[in-house]
């Protein structure tokens, strides 16, 4: 709830009180002066007791035991705040309480009234919070449907762009010139793959054993394409492979460490990739060598990373999923994904 | 004969070029190169009449190559990326082979050095600055330079550079512990390299802010900036004026 709208709350009821109880007592009576000045009091008195209260619920979120809590601290306040005007008036005005004076109304047929407003000022505080914090989850999950046909989109963009699809293409011609056989076999993995790929759009989610399948269909091609430059290790523990995992996360990140480490060495580099369950996480660890001096800020290195990164925080509202380190020519990307089969 | 070099990182692309090569009996190819650098020294040893090239190289790419040629052969680029085309003819290149490209495309790449050949077309037919200059303006920030020094090739991170200075045709790099010349002009410069850190202090000095020690006033109009290692460049009247805009002052 907005700083303002409480504010102007407190300040409402603290009005139409003011209002209610000039009148009821000028009505029985009681001289102007001396009316407006117990309504006064009265009225600052609840408006200082429902900004307290607002102020600390505003804090809390709503659940059972604490409007239980919220109840009783109501009635001590509304207690209070009579007893406290009562005194006042006793004490430094040296007159009665007019308003249960004059008008014979019983001393807790007040402190009623006033819990009844405080409740309602208590639950109306919740029920905005809860209905701002629906806001919030459904913008979010809106949010992570236009990131996940984003991540979709980008990561079918960088798939048909130049450096793999038209390049996977280009070894088919070669592969056509003189070996057809294993052109057309080339042809079927790419295929795969791109299936693979299109067709993720309505599942958010698939085994980490189907995604890895994925991720092999893009490795077969690539070793295609750089031969012996290219090694892939894989250690990956039978549990994981159960764990659901979010569609399309692991090709970016592996498309990253390749290109990373192909274009930063001219020798043969070795890409690994590990996954095991650990404190109820699948933790994945992607390693690729890098030259830490003509690879520093290279462009175009950290879109997998951000998508990947974005994408975690949105689903899992964590923003600690996905650490990046560069050590001793080693670049190595650790992803957490809290484990569900 | 005709002596031809194959630069490309993946060896199907390059075994591609030897196929569709087959065809011309005139044609020799004298070697295959998968980085650029063994290409750099690849062509400094065969003097080749036409190379072959990929733009997405590792170490090295192929613009950076050729920028370290001179005299540069006549380049053929072979690359999957479209949007090199414009800086590749900017480069008088011959052709620029998209892949997938097939034996019919490849054929008239061929034909075009032919022509270019028996014509003697001069590699360097400028016809069109104005155009080309502004198509270098739009050209993107670049993220580091590779040099020659001796006959060993240096890749530089912009980051590590403190200043440049013009000097005749060439432009003097000044890093921590070095100084490279690099045939090129101080205006190109200018242009694409990131316009938040380096800023035009004097006609013939581009500067690395990063490396801003002071500035010190000299005489009314007259400035010097000092370096964190105390070199002292004069700054012309205009370069104080860009200096303070670009750092705020």
């Amino acid at each position: 709830m907005k700083r303002g709208v409480l504010w102007i709350s407190v300040a409402g009821f603290a009005i139409i009180w003011f209002c209610l109880h000039l009148a009821v007592l000028y009505d029985e009576g009681v001289s102007l002066q001396q009316s407006w000045s117990e309504a006064l009091t009265m009225a600052l008195t609840i408006a200082l007791f429902l900004a307290g209260t607002g102020f600390t619920l505003r804090l809390s979120k709503p659940g059972i035991s604490r409007a239980l809590t919220l109840t009783l601290g109501n009635l001590l306040l509304a207690y209070g705040s009579v007893k406290v005007v009562e005194l006042f008036s006793s004490e430094f005005l040296e007159r009665p309480l007019y308003i249960t004076e004059s008008t014979n109304l019983p001393f807790f047929f007040l402190v009623l009234v006033i819990f009844i407003i405080f409740q309602t000022f208590g639950f109306f505080v919740w029920f905005t919070q809860l209905l701002a914090e629906r806001n919030i989850e459904l913008k979010r999950r809106n949010d992570e449907k236009e990131l996940i046909r984003q991540a979709e989109l980008s990561e079918l963009r960088q798939q048909l762009q130049p450096h793999f699809l038209f390049n996977s293409l280009n070894s088919i011609q070669a592969l056509l010139q003189f070996d057809p056989q294993a052109a057309s076999m080339m042809l079927q993995t790419l295929a795969d793959f791109l299936r693979g790929s299109v067709n993720k759009t309505s599942t958010q989610f698939r085994s980490f054993e189907e995604e890895i399948r994925h991720l092999r269909l893009y490795l077969d091609i690539e070793a295609i394409r750089f031969e012996d430059r290219l090694k892939v290790e894989m250690q990956i523990s039978e549990s994981a492979l159960e764990t659901q995992i979010p569609a399309l996360l692991l090709q970016p990140l592996t498309e990253n460490a390749i290109k990373f480490g192909l274009y930063g060495n001219t020798g043969s580099i070795k890409i690994r990739l590990e996954a095991e369950i650990k404190n109820g996480y699948l933790k994945i660890n992607i390693e690729n060598p890098y030259d830490a001096e003509t690879s520093t800020g290279r462009k175009g290195t950290g879109f997998g990373l951000n998508s990947v990164s974005r994408r975690l925080q949105l689903l899992y509202n964590r923003n600690d999923l996905m650490k990046i380190s560069r050590q001793s020519g080693v670049f190595n990307v650790e992803l957490l994904i809290p484990a569900k089969s | 004969m005709i002596k031809v070099i194959i630069v490309d990182d993946e060896s199907l692309a390059r075994k591609l070029v030897k196929s569709f090569l087959a065809d011309h009996a005139d044609i020799e190819i004298m070697d295959e190169c998968a980085n650029g650098f063994d290409a750099m020294k690849a062509i400094q040893k065969h003097k080749p009449d036409l190379v072959f090239l990929d733009v997405q190289m590792p170490k090295l790419d192929g613009f950076e190559l050729l920028e370290l040629l001179d005299p540069a052969p006549e380049i053929i680029f072979t690359t999957a990326f479209d949007q090199y085309a414009i800086k590749a003819f900017d480069k008088s290149a011959v052709d620029y082979l998209l892949k997938p490209f097939d034996k019919v495309r490849f054929s008239r790449a061929i034909s075009k050095f032919r022509e270019r050949q028996s014509n003697k077309i001069p590699a360097q037919v400028n016809s069109n600055n104005k155009l080309l200059d502004t198509i270098q303006s739009e050209q993107e920030e670049i993220e580091r330079i590779a040099v020659k020094s001796g006959s060993e090739i240096r890749i530089i991170p912009i980051n590590n550079i403190r200043y440049l200075e013009a000097y005749d045709d060439y432009v003097k790099i000044f890093t921590p512990d070095d100084m490279f010349l690099k045939k090129q002009t101080l205006s190109y410069y200018e242009q694409v390299l990131p316009q938040e850190q380096f800023v035009r202090i004097h006609r013939s000095v581009l500067l690395n802010i990063q490396e801003l020690n002071r500035i010190e006033q000299a005489e009314k109009e007259n400035h010097w900036v000092i370096l964190k290692d105390q070199t002292r460049l004069n700054v012309s009247r205009s370069g104080y004026q860009k200096l303070r805009q670009s750092l705020n002052l």
